[in-house]
């Protein structure tokens, strides 16, 4: 597989090349986004096998939009603002919001500590605001950096370390409410 | 509960609990659940422009019979360009980079590349010269000669194509953006690094296996890059030679073999950089006498045909061609066309009779008349008349001799299909 660089001319040469239908720039793209798409498609609908189905339709759309991009260098953000709505439109299609919060617990159940310290943290991530979610998801579980949240999301790293304190705050006071003390 | 826990704790549990692996992209699979994903853009280039199609089809010289004279001189002049831009990739070494490269491109403004090409599977000269948008125009300009006996004159402005046909006093003119292998031309034109240096980033995912050497010029005694690479999705290979103080290519060479033996079928021989070539060199002016052919219908009709696959359709359009220019060669295409379609309908009776008519009509018409007679052989055969397929078959060859590429269609399929005949 050609390795793709993460720069800004090869992005947008890459974009440039899928727009006219190049395949090894259409599966660079779709290899390079996918596992941030998923975690993205995660942070609204919280059940990771419906997010994965939620990214590759959001690759399909965007292919099939893809010469309307008037920005090839931030392909990212705009990947990404189609996952979110594609995410959206899923969960709210399905109304399983309720069951898909179910689900998301019993994950959290699988992955749970013994004194529940970690059932209490994912409940209280899934608790978040969506778009605070979302930097928690792609920062813990896709393990990505301030400046590669920035590439994806198009806000500045600045934004993303914000969205990261205050969704920490957030959580440490569901965890408070649960019972478990910060160390000071 | 009333456990304590630190920030590390916290992070660490963050990252614990993401449910699942991390996602691994299987784009194969991912393709084979979205084909029409990858039909980008849907309503233009499409899939088809890709840089390995866009290869596959200016290498398919005469393989698809819907390949015309003017798109076969087309893909020529796309193979001009192509090559000259396709095969430049950073350096494996510290000799030469593709930024180096890129950057001597830019400031070229016009370019003459003389060399040879098949033509007809014949090594055919070739002139071509292009001057970039913005050097004196805001558009894109070339014109292109072939040296074979046609004498075609291609001369791009813009989007607007004019092919000139001295043996036939026919102009024909093109919208580049709207005829598909024109359409490879003229973005192959337009991105080329020739004239803008834009576009080399995306060019490198085109070939593979790169390899770099620095050699001698036996004739001039200078150094010189030898890149070579190959793209094995159309068993292509070449060769380009790259001035090492300028990074301006000096050679270019295509072969249709991944190993560049034999001859090859491309040979940019002669680079020239910022000639001086008049202002009005690039305009075209309609020859005394000329015939202009309106291309809307036969445009539409290959919509149909190609992309749409209404062949009934197909065929109104065709035969409002047909009569129009009864005597042209855009007549003994479209005839063949209607041929074709209705083969496509199941109607080789009719097929039959039609290429019957173009072979009537059109005997010395250089370029179909062996294409029609294999196709008149292939619809013989599926009405079961093996005499007279091998009949056609065998004027397919005679005819093509020394017109066509024995290894390619139609002579190398006709050959098959008479020994598939006789060996039954």
């Amino acid at each position: 597989m050609i390795s793709l660089r993460p720069c800004e001319s090869d992005e947008r040469a890459i974009v440039e090349a899928a727009c006219r239908g190049d395949v090894s720039a259409l599966t660079g793209l779709y290899e390079r986004y996918y596992a941030t798409m998923v975690w993205v498609a995660y942070a609204v609908l919280l059940d990771r096998g419906l997010a994965e189905d939620a990214a590759q339709q959001a690759f399909a759309t965007a292919y099939g939009k893809i010469r309307s991009l008037r920005q090839p260098d931030r392909f990212g953000p705009w990947l990404a603002a189609i996952c979110r709505n594609t995410a959206q439109d899923m969960a709210r299609a399905r109304r399983r919001e309720a069951a898909l919060q179910k689900r998301a617990a019993s994950e959290a159940c699988v992955a749970s500590n013994s004194d529940g310290f970690d059932r209490t943290v994912k409940e209280a991530v899934d608790a978040l605001p969506a778009m605070y979610r979302e930097v928690v998801v792609l920062h813990y579980y896709s393990g990505m950096s301030y400046e590669e949240i920035e590439s994806v999301l198009g806000v500045s790293s600045d934004k993303v370390k914000g969205r990261l304190a205050r969704a920490r705050k957030q959580i440490q006071v569901h965890l408070e409410k649960e019972g478990f003390r910060r160390e000071q | 509960m009333g456990r304590t826990y630190n920030e590390h704790d916290l992070e660490q549990a963050l990252r614990r609990t993401a449910p699942g692996g991390l996602p691994r992209p299987d784009f194969a699979k991912w393709r084979e659940k979205h084909p029409e994903a990858l039909h980008v853009g849907k309503a233009g280039v499409g899939a088809r422009a890709d840089y390995d199609r866009f290869f596959l089809s200016v290498l398919r010289f005469g393989r698809n019979i819907m390949k015309t004279r003017r798109r076969r001189l087309g893909v020529a002049a796309a193979a001009v360009v192509a090559l000259a831009v396709a095969f430049i990739v950073p350096g494996t070494n510290t000799a030469w980079s593709v930024e180096q490269s890129i950057a001597a491109m830019k400031k070229i403004e016009t370019l003459h590349i003389t060399g040879m090409n098949l033509c007809h599977g014949q090594p055919t000269p070739f002139d071509c010269w292009v001057r970039s948008p913005g050097a004196g125009s805001d558009s894109f300009r070339m014109r292109y000669r072939c040296g074979c006996e046609m004498n075609t004159t291609i001369v791009v402005q813009g989007g607007t194509v004019y092919m000139f046909l001295p043996v036939e006093n026919v102009v024909r003119i093109l919208d580049g953006s709207k005829i598909e292998e024109l359409q490879y031309w003229y973005e192959g034109a337009k991105i080329s690094p020739w004239l803008t240096g834009k576009l080399l980033e995306t060019l490198k995912l085109v070939g593979r296996n790169w390899q770099q050497t620095i050699e001698t010029d036996p004739n001039t005694g200078k150094q010189q890059i030898v890149i070579t690479c190959n793209h094995p999705a159309s068993n292509v290979s070449a060769l380009l030679l790259v001035d090492p103080e300028s990074k301006l290519v000096r050679r270019a060479k295509l072969w249709k073999n991944l190993q560049r033996q034999g001859e090859p079928m491309f040979d940019a021989q002669v680079f020239t950089y910022n000639p001086e070539i008049p202002k009005d060199f690039f305009e075209f002016e309609l020859p005394p006498g000329a015939t202009v052919v309106d291309q809307t219908l036969f445009d539409r009709a290959e919509q149909l045909f190609h992309k749409d696959r209404k062949y009934a359709e197909a065929i109104e359009l065709y035969w409002q061609v047909y009569n129009t220019y009864p005597t042209l060669s855009i007549g003994e295409e479209a005839l063949m066309m209607i041929g074709i379609c209705h083969d496509w309908l199941k109607q080789p009776e009719k097929a039959i009779e039609v290429f019957q008519k173009a072979i009537r009509e059109f005997p010395k018409f250089k370029g179909w008349i062996e294409a029609t007679w294999f196709h008149l052989g292939m619809e013989y055969l599926q009405i079961g008349q093996k005499e007279k397929a091998l009949e056609a078959l065998e004027n397919c060859l005679a005819t093509g001799a020394g017109v066509r590429d024995p290894d390619r269609f139609p002579l190398k399929d006709a050959r098959e299909a008479i020994a598939k005949i006789k060996g039954q």
